[in-house]
């Protein structure tokens, strides 16, 4: 959150950030209270298939007119997540893609891969990739 | 010196044809007209009902503002603004005769200081006069059916041994006048620039809706955007010629026997590129199912609205590509596209109590003219999530207790919502925050009337 408010402050332009399928519905007061400019929040719920998901995150990254993207994503192939990565590295997006547990099986071309898990009063963040660097666990207090 | 009649001032014996072309003098004339003279207008091979001088018109909006149609043949451009932008005269009229040959349209062309001098030299062919001075030498060799006069005048002049427009000009003035007519001579006059020659620029018809009719019935989507490409793109040409922009498109699937089928599209914002009117109706026309197989396709635009032009940075923030980003609009349109206006929307903030009404999905007015809503003194802390409609717990008669959740709630004060009492939307509630034994934050509440539990929202 603290990172998208900063990306809602640097940038001049009027650019997007992007939330595709979403499980929820994000609290606007909770946004406004981490600093997110609400004009430029943008949902996108894709119709039905996974399919649609996938093309919406492609779009939204290769338009070059958003910020950055969220996207929950049940699954992606390896190739599909490539092409995504290159797509948001051309045009300066930040792109977060939320995945199930199970995709952890997978390999991905990521630069940061990130496992979350809760625990009562704390959070375990493992890190499963990172470039250049190992991987390793970090615990947070809540 | 008043007894004589009074001659026109000629520089006869300059042959047309040694005339230096192109030559820029300081003494250019302001005005430089290009004439196209159709060599038969009685053919018209433009598939439309349209006078090929209006649907030529039409495209000479794009080379210049001023566009006069001279019945029966000819067309006259004031085309002197736009020398510069387009690189010259010869750089104009090669334009113009590309547009003319693939109309296969037969013409000759002439540019000259004044509107008849040029359609005159243009119906005989002659070269281009660029100096005021030289026109009269110019005129005076074109023959007399080059004025396009009645028969009957022509014949009249003829009889008395006038064969070319020099030879009127030798004429005495007044004796011209009487004998021939006033507004002939004043027609002489307008020609070689001694009196103006106002014109009125011909307004083309709004024609925003265009149609294609098939040869045989189509059933490929594919042929289907080829046409409406086609469409759109020649839609786009004639807004850009126009400085307009549309906002509403409605596409008309033609059916053999069955009412049409209407498709309409609705964009943030007008527009004008082909890209961005182009690229949500084929979307849609790929989702569209028609009942039956399409004999002809039209569309109609609407009302244009005049183009609203934005200021672009000279350096376009297009990431590391240098690709020109696509705009804020346009994402929106082709993600509406393919999920609808209900799957894309904003979120809009508003000063209310009840939590469910804080938030509105916004599906308009995503780009401009929201009111920016005044920064809350002080956000409570809420949830990321907040669901659709609050989910009763076990059917509302679960209550939090040790086995799933983990902290001591009950001894933090809960947060009493109690607001709606005015239109129907009567609250009183009691939320909670409380942690589940596997860490979830939920957002919780007690209804204080029939004291079930719902949950209502899910920290990040």
């Amino acid at each position: 959150m603290p990172a998208l408010a900063l990306l809602c402050r640097n940038s001049r332009a009027k650019r997007w950030i992007v939330w595709v399928a979403p499980p929820f519905v994000p609290y606007a007061p909770a946004l406004l209270r981490h600093g997110i400019d609400l004009d430029r929040v943008l949902m996108v719920h894709p119709t039905s298939t996974k399919k649609d998901a996938l093309w919406a995150v492609e779009q939204v990254l290769r338009s070059g007119s958003s910020i950055a993207v969220l996207a929950w994503l049940k699954d992606a192939s390896d190739t599909v997540l490539r092409r995504l990565q290159l797509a948001a590295e051309e045009h300066d997006c930040w792109a977060v893609l939320f995945r199930p547990v199970e995709a952890l099986q997978q390999s991905s071309p990521a630069a940061l891969r990130v496992k979350l898990k809760g625990t009562v009063g704390k959070a375990r963040v493992e890190i499963v990739k990172c470039r250049g660097k190992r991987p390793g666990i970090v615990d947070l207090k809540l | 010196m008043a007894g004589l009649p009074q001659y026109l001032s000629l520089s006869c014996g300059e042959s047309p044809a040694t005339l230096p072309t192109g030559v820029s003098s300081p003494r250019r004339a302001k005005q430089l007209w290009v004439a196209v003279s159709l060599r038969d207008c009685a053919v018209c091979p433009t598939a439309s009902d349209q006078h090929p001088l209006t649907a030529l018109a039409a495209h000479a909006y794009g080379l210049t503002s001023l566009v006069c149609v001279e019945e029966p043949d000819g067309l006259l451009l004031e085309v002197h603004g736009s020398l510069k932008l387009f690189g010259g005269i010869a750089a104009v009229k090669k334009k113009l005769a590309a547009e003319l040959d693939r109309r296969r349209l037969s013409f000759d062309m002439c540019a000259a200081p004044t509107p008849y001098a040029a359609l005159w030299l243009a119906r005989e062919a002659r070269a281009d006069v660029l100096e005021s001075s030289s026109l009269a030498g110019c005129l005076g060799a074109l023959p007399l059916v080059a004025t396009r006069w009645p028969d009957d005048i022509k014949l009249k002049l003829t009889e008395m041994g006038v064969q070319s427009v020099g030879d009127c000009l030798r004429l005495p003035r007044d004796g011209f006048a009487r004998r021939i007519g006033a507004p002939y001579l004043h027609q002489l006059d307008q020609a070689l620039g001694r009196q103006p020659d106002l014109r009125r620029e011909i307004v083309v018809q709004p024609s925003l809706s265009g149609m294609i009719e098939f040869p045989a019935e189509i059933t490929q989507t594919a042929a289907l955007a080829a046409a409406l490409q086609s469409i759109v793109t020649s839609l786009a040409d004639d807004l850009r010629k126009r400085q307009r922009q549309v906002q509403n498109l409605c596409i008309v699937f033609h059916h053999a026997r069955r009412p049409p089928t209407l498709c309409r599209l609705q964009l943030i914002e007008p527009a004008h590129e082909v890209r961005r009117l182009s690229d949500p109706l084929i979307a849609r026309l790929e989702r569209l199912v028609l009942p039956a197989p399409v004999i002809a396709l039209g569309l109609d635009a609407g009302v244009p609205v005049a183009m609203r032009l934005e200021a672009v940075e000279l350096f376009a923030d297009g990431g590391r590509s240098g690709q020109v980003p696509v705009s804020p609009a346009a994402l929106i349109e082709s993600l509406r596209a393919r999920f609808g206006a209900e799957g894309v929307y904003g979120l809009g903030w508003m000063s209310e109590h009840r939590p469910e009404r804080v938030w509105i999905k916004l599906t308009e007015r995503l780009l401009h003219g929201r009111a920016r809503a005044a920064r809350l003194p002080r956000v409570p802390n809420r949830p990321l999530w907040i669901l659709p409609s609050p989910v009763p717990l076990a059917g509302g008669r679960f209550e939090p207790c040790r086995e799933t959740v983990a902290d001591e709630w009950r001894t933090n004060e809960p947060e009493r919502i109690e607001s709606g009492w005015w239109d129907g939307g009567d609250i009183r509630r009691d939320y909670y925050a409380v942690t589940t034994r596997c860490g979830q934050r939920l957002w919780v509440y007690q209804d204080c009337v029939t004291r079930s539990w719902y949950l209502h929202g899910i920290f990040g």
